[in-house]
């Protein structure tokens, strides 16, 4: 392994104005490839990296940006056809060393390998999710890239396209771009950020990646003539409020230039300088959270996201990944009531009415349980390395801009709207989600208390309020404070106890939370002949690397979850 | 200086440390404002203090301000030209903000002028052409480049175009002319030219709904070796890189072509001002520097309209405003020249539309 392509690469990085001090931390090979790590102790606070953003390489910054725009080609499509695009220009690129280093580099992902080996993760979800990775790679490239370059002969001629545009170049930059991309701005949106995107992940990180994503989307700076508003005077001719002296602001271009602003340069040096308003601040930086020791890995959270995510779009799995889930399927919830309940209608018109009726609830169920609903939403999105976050597009001056008139606001409940219903989670610990504790409740809640709930809104907003405070109580430990009148706390909420007809309810729906555990079990032959402890020393003595090894983790994740929700339901079913 | 001063603005009366720049460089006194907004909104009222003074005179209007070169502008400048009514106006003409290209700003889309458009912005920049000769023909030692302005203007008027640079953003020439430190945007001024200077005339027109803007630099009279030396790698710099311009070629691999062949003679290339797209808008997409390993984006196609127009010095490539906000001059006071041309991108290559047909 050669580590020119990586002294080339800081070279590059460090003329095109990237900073980092080199006493303080480094590169070098760790664990799951490059990693950055600190060379002596380092506080909280410090900025460890700083990346311009005129050197992202996203769709927007790459030569082609203008054909990109054209086509409308979007999403990772457009950022894998620019890194394949300036990829193909070898030295000629402007990002010609961080391509190399990249080159040399190439992940392995789990779609890499071959079928038969893919077998063994048949016994968890991310199988499924690779295949259906591995299907839309082919359809996105057959249907978007493809006539995109036979649309542009002069820029794709034959031999380009045979040496950097076939499927092959193609499956290998979206594994790059699955693995690397960042969510940058409202300008580059997903973007290449070169030496940040050596940083790895951990559930617990010591750093973050900071970056204003409130830009201008016409140009990407953080302030600009596009989103003043135009001063305009009295007078016949446009004038400008000059500066008052002293003041260290720097001085906008005015409406009336038609060149970009001048760059400011302290020496006398020729440099490879941007012609964009260059702002000190408008850059991806990686700030560290807390203070670290001297060779502790520099590490940030990509995002709260399953195993089975990390191993389909980032080719790696986290041990006791604190934000993996289990999918449940609708359909092992109606056949474990009607186990129970051996009424097919009646299950049927439970669930029918949960589904119709759910949305109300979810609003209202929002304090503690937004974790929950995030999860819900997150985790079928086409991912690489999306992290949630708020949208607000500030318009522009008042000359309206045809392209860019819509105001979005997305607000912080997820999708509601846009997720699969019949698909619920189970959380790290084992804990089945809101949707199915209130389904559960729904289908074996007593006729009459049915009846009540079908006709007023706030009776079953009541009933649901109780059933998760209960589960705050009793199954989290959570006490619960009640405030008096005056405001004064008070004593600690008490539950009722249970009535008879209460507690068979409950007892229903603990058996049936642990009969639907036990079908998902099956539907992924996970057995309890060995536990999730013994699975994972196996997995660990094993020897194995790479996706093979990620896989047999996410495997093992999954039976965790199942074990831990058996033990849990279990106790609390035999403590009733 | 530990006298408090308060702020001058209305109802304000807060302590303010910051002055006022035009004061400072009027040398009028006290003009002391507590922030940007409370000075802003100000402003109208504030300003009638500079005029008390009158309008800039003389060749030292600004009184105060460190030229970075020994030329010096002379006003006052001559009043504002007319332009018949028949003649098509842009529609900056009246307010100085060109609307219709703000409204294109937000895409990094680059249009691609259709033939039967081609035909009508080949006739205007054959008409740019013929007026810049002209424009070219009135530089003589002696002239002013007023004169040469009014020049301009009228063989503009008299072909029924308008002068594009008139009014736009507020400018108030028909035409920009820029002497030896001054890189671009030079505002035409009662300095007559001398033996010995470089002035670049960089003309634009806009008829039948579309612009053309093409430039050069002419020696006046008897100049020095340095400065012829500068004038022609200036147009060769410009005609290399018009020869690498083809359909998929890149347009920021243009500022490679330049700056190589600048360097080796010793100059250095500008960096604050782009090349730009022009057709029916005055300036839009592809915009792009001159200078190497630039990150420009866009790919040439074919149709797509553009200038390119190296500026280049014969000591540093940093540039910096005199007090009009228009003029940019080198910072060392050392010459700048400048080539222009417009054109086109075809099937085989380019065509230069502000050629010079024999």
């Amino acid at each position: 392994m050669t580590a020119q392509d990586l002294t080339n690469f800081l070279a590059w990085a460090e003329e095109n104005g990237i900073k980092w001090d080199k006493n303080a931390i480094e590169v070098r090979e760790g664990k799951h490839g490059l990693g950055v790590y600190a060379k002596k102790n380092l506080e909280g606070g410090f900025e460890a990296i700083q990346v311009p953003k005129s050197i992202v390489l996203s769709a927007v910054s790459t030569g082609i940006a203008n054909l990109l725009e054209e086509e409308n080609v979007e999403g990772y499509v457009g950022l894998t056809l620019a890194g394949m695009y300036e990829a193909s220009l070898g030295t000629e690129s402007v990002w010609s060393a961080y391509l190399a280093l990249l080159a040399n580099r190439t992940p392995v992902m789990a779609s890499d390998l071959p079928e038969d080996a893919r077998e063994l993760m048949k016994k968890c979800e991310a199988y499924a999710d690779i295949e259906t990775d591995l299907k839309d790679m082919q359809s996105d490239y057959d249907t978007i890239v493809v006539p995109f370059i036979e649309k542009h002969p002069d820029v794709f001629t034959e031999d380009i396209k045979a040496k950097f545009f076939s499927f092959e170049n193609f499956r290998i930059m979206t594994a790059h771009v699955s693995t690397r991309a960042i969510d940058v701005d409202d300008f580059h949106v997903s973007a290449f950020v070169p030496f940040v995107d050596f940083i790895n992940h951990s559930s617990e990180p010591n750093a973050e990646h900071l970056a204003h994503e409130d830009v201008c989307e016409v140009c990407g700076a953080l302030s600009c003539e596009h989103m003043d508003e135009s001063d305009e005077s009295d007078d016949e001719d446009v004038e400008e409020v000059p500066e008052l002296a002293h003041e260290n602001k720097e001085k906008r271009a005015a409406a009336k230039k038609a060149a970009a602003a001048a760059k400011d340069s302290e020496s006398d040096d020729e440099e490879d300088g941007d012609w964009e308003d260059e702002d000190p601040e408008n850059t991806c930086d990686i700030v560290l959270d807390e203070d670290i020791k001297k060779g502790d890995e520099i590490t940030r959270n990509y995002g709260p996201f399953p195993n089975k995510i990390f191993l389909s779009k980032y080719g790696f799995a986290e041990i006791g990944n604190p934000d993996d889930t289990v999918t449940i399927q609708l359909e092992m919830i109606r056949k474990a009531a009607d186990g129970i309940l051996n009424n097919a209608a009646l299950v049927e018109e439970r669930v029918k009415w949960f589904l119709d009726t759910e949305d109300i609830f979810i609003g209202e169920s929002d304090d503690e349980d937004s974790d929950e609903e995030h999860e819900g939403g997150c985790c079928d999105h086409d991912h690489e390395g999306h992290e949630h976050h708020d949208h607000e597009h500030t318009h522009v001056a008042k000359e309206a801009m045809a392209d860019v008139d819509e105001e979005d606001e997305e607000e912080d409940s997820d999708d509601e709207d846009d997720f699969p219903r019949d698909i619920m989670y189970m959380d790290s610990d084992g804990a089945v989600d809101d949707r199915i504790l209130m389904l559960m409740n729904v289908l074996f809640m007593e006729q009459e208390q049915f009846d009540k709930i079908q006709e007023s809104v706030d009776v079953a907003t009541e009933y649901f309020n109780d059933v998760f405070l209960r589960r705050d109580i009793e199954e989290n430990g959570v006490e619960i404070m009640e405030e008096n009148e005056d405001g004064t706390e008070d004593s600690k909420v008490e539950l009722e106890p249970l009535t008879d007809a209460a507690r068979q309810v409950r007892k229903n729906v603990l058996e049936a939370i642990l009969a639907v555990i036990r079908l998902r079990a099956d539907a992924y032959n996970v057995t309890d002949k060995t536990t999730a402890e013994d699975d994972l020393e196996a997995l660990l003595n094993a020897n194995l690397s790479g996706p093979l090894f990620y896989g047999g983790v996410c495997v093992q994740g999954e039976k965790q979850i199942l074990q831990s929700g058996l033990k849990h339901y279990g106790d609390l079913l035999a403590a009733i | 200086m530990n006298q408090r001063h308060l702020c001058k603005g209305l109802d304000c009366g807060k302590e303010a440390t910051l002055q006022c720049p035009s004061c400072i460089k009027l040398d009028i006194p006290g003009s002391y404002f507590c922030s940007q907004t409370c000075f802003k909104d100000n402003w109208t009222t504030h300003k009638a203090v500079h005029k008390r003074t009158g309008e800039p005179s003389g060749s030292d209007p600004w009184p105060g301000y460190k030229y970075s070169g020994p030329l010096r502008p002379l006003y006052p400048l001559s009043p504002r030209r007319e332009v018949p009514a028949h003649i098509q106006r842009p529609d900056y003409a009246e307010t100085g903000i060109p609307l219709s290209e703000l409204s294109v700003r937000s895409s990094s889309t680059i249009e691609a002028v259709s033939e039967a458009d081609l035909v009508v912005l080949r006739k205007v920049c054959q008409l740019g052409r013929e007026v810049l000769d002209i424009g070219l023909a009135a530089v003589k030692p002696g002239v002013t480049a007023d004169e040469i302005d009014r020049v301009i203007h009228e063989a503009t008027i008299a072909r029924d175009a308008y002068p594009s640079t008139l009014y736009y953003n507020g400018y108030k020439k028909s035409c920009c002319i820029s002497v030896n430190e001054v890189i671009c945007h030079g505002i035409p001024d009662q300095r007559p030219l001398q033996e010995g200077d470089i002035v670049n005339l960089d003309v634009s027109l806009f008829k039948d709904g579309f612009h053309t803007d093409l430039n050069e630099t002419k020696a006046v009279g008897k100049v020095d070796d340095t400065s012829l030396r500068l004038i022609k790698t200036t147009r060769e710099c410009l005609e290399k890189a018009i020869a690498t311009v083809k359909p998929g070629a890149l347009y920021r691999d243009l500022g490679n072509v330049i700056e190589s062949h600048a360097k080796s003679e010793g100059f250095s290339v500008v960096r604050s001002f782009l090349a730009h797209g022009i057709h029916r808008h005055f300036h839009c997409a592809p915009n792009f520097p001159h200078y190497a390993r630039n990150k420009a984006i866009g790919v040439m196609k074919v149709g797509h309209v553009f200038t390119i127009e190296p500026m280049i010095n014969e000591g540093t490539w940093k540039d910096q405003m005199w007090p009009d906000d228009w003029t940019a001059v080198t910072s060392d006071g050392k010459r700048s020249a400048q080539f222009e041309q417009m054109m086109v991108v075809t099937k085989t290559g380019v065509e230069v539309l502000t050629a010079r047909r024999v």
